[in-house]
């Protein structure tokens, strides 16, 4: 019994939803995947905190910056998935307003 | 040498026309504490960094444009201050990029991670190690510490087939490990010591390179393939060579890794003029000594994430086949494994806490219990 309670409580911590995204969840199902792709992808080579605190708030930043890290070796990160990405962080330090910044500077 | 100048030529045009009316920085860095201790101590206090020791890292980063960008890291550990990077990549495409500068040349996978806030064990891969291991100097450390920075330019790449598939490239020439005429192994400390200058010590740069394949598969599983190499001379006199080849296979599971890596260094030695008196074991069947050693390491490691915390198992061996000078305390054929449980909990924001539990098994010496505890985190 004290087994199977042990088990079932690891594997509540394994699928609890991870902060990262959960910090985004005001900006809709969209978002939310972007930012699980990005924790999927940016935690294969440092921890995610690593993202968390880098000090970048211009859209235009986060989008160089994830370019970099794109063409780290073994990244994972294929040309098509940049955007989405770069979505992700920029809306978790600027919001809506860093989003339309971004689609502006794209166009 | 021809082809090599066009390509720069190449490379400095198509930078020196692009963008550069932006300009973008970004500082990072990363500090580690960790605190070593080794219960029994049955090895000398020379023979192990017992007690505290910190690693900080400051990265400062600067965008020139969309094809022109430079880092400069410098880092302070047990032997103080060093200039880990200071390059610039002038990158035409990605699958062109040419680095130049001072950097850690592409070998192997754990070196991308070897940032003590980018891998959850207190201390780094057998293999790889840089002086935390027991036994460190009768070892003289791993097979090629990490992270290797050394002078010299790279030029790498990637390129994407289709969304499956990556494939990362690099080659390189820098100016490589050193030793005296008469070494028996690299002198790591001339690698780092300013008396000697930052500067190759025969004028002959070391190459090598990498290549590795990143497959995602389905099921949330992505593998990497690598395979890596490095040769040169040590030596002022550029007589004894070096070679060193790596695989490395790493397996991500969802949010989990397993990694594995090989390494295998054959190392030219200078026998000297009286080899009798200078080695423990005397001449081979043949009747003459031998000229090489060979040193091998290998890690396996499984990593689990468990909502704040990770739980980390790793097995992790050197193996040394050659001969040994009179003094050393290591036989013609020595072995080290090592078994490390490790678990890391995210406290707050960044700041992680590391602990581990690593036993030694010498073929050489007693076993050993060892016990890290630590705090790292990225700023």
């Amino acid at each position: 019994m004290l087994t199977r309670l042990f088990v079932l409580a690891i594997a509540a911590c394994t699928y609890e939803p991870s902060s990262f995204v959960m910090q985004v969840a005001a900006g809709g199902p969209a978002l939310r995947h972007d930012c699980e792709l990005a924790e999927r992808r940016c935690a294969r080579c440092h921890s995610i905190e690593r993202v968390e605190r880098a000090q970048i708030v211009v859209p235009r930043q986060w989008r160089d910056y994830v370019h970099r890290m794109r063409l780290m070796p073994g990244s994972n990160v294929p040309p098509d998935e940049e955007r989405p990405i770069t979505r992700c962080l920029v809306f978790r330090t600027s919001g809506q307003p860093g989003l339309d910044e971004l689609a502006a500077e794209d166009r | 040498m021809k082809w090599l100048l066009v390509l720069l030529v190449v490379v400095l045009v198509r930078v020196a026309i692009a963008d550069e009316a932006r300009f973008e920085r970004n500082l990072a860095g990363s500090v580690q504490l960790d605190y070593l201790s080794n219960p029994r101590g049955t090895a000398q206090p020379e023979q192990g960094l017992r007690g505290g020791t910190v690693e900080l890292s400051l990265k400062l980063t600067m965008d020139f444009g969309d094809h022109v960008s430079s880092s400069v890291k410098v880092c302070f550990a047990c032997h103080g201050f060093e200039l880990g990077m200071a390059f610039f990549d002038l990158r035409v495409a990605d699958e062109l990029n040419v680095r130049v500068g001072r950097f850690s040349p592409a070998f192997g996978s754990f070196p991308l991670r070897s940032d003590p806030a980018n891998h959850s064990t207190s201390d780094k891969p057998l293999p790889y190690d840089m002086g935390r291991m027991l036994r460190l100097r009768e070892w003289n450390e791993g097979v090629l510490p990490a992270p290797w920075v050394d002078n010299g330019i790279e030029i790498n790449g990637s390129h994407f087939f289709g969304k499956s598939v990556q494939l990362d490239y690099a080659a390189y020439a820098i100016g490589g490990p050193k030793g005296d005429d008469n070494a028996i192994d690299f002198d790591f400390k001339q690698s780092r010591s300013p008396e000697r200058y930052y500067v190759d010590n025969n004028s002959e740069p070391a190459v090598g390179g990498r290549i590795a394949a990143t497959l995602d598969l389905p099921a949330s599983k992505v593998l990497t393939l690598g395979a890596s190499a490095m040769f040169g001379h040590y030596d002022p006199s550029a007589h004894l060579g070096f070679a060193i080849l790596g695989a490395d296979a790493t397996l991500q599971l969802g949010k989990s890794f397993v990694r594995t890596e090989y390494l295998i260094r054959r190392t030219e030695l200078s026998i000297g003029d009286d080899p009798a008196a200078r080695f423990k074991y005397g001449p081979g069947a043949n009747g003459s000594f031998a000229r090489y050693s060979l040193k091998d390491g290998f890690v396996a490691e499984l990593q689990i994430p468990i909502s704040r915390f990770e739980v980390i198992g790793r097995w992790d061996g050197l193996r040394r086949f050659g001969n040994v000078l009179a003094t050393s305390t290591l036989r013609s054929q020595s072995t080290v494994l090592r078994y490390t449980a490790a678990a890391t909990y995210r406290l707050t924001g960044a700041l992680r806490l590391k602990t581990s539990i690593e036993r030694y098994d010498f073929s050489d010496y007693a076993d050993e219990l060892v016990i890290h505890a630590g705090l790292a985190g990225p700023f």
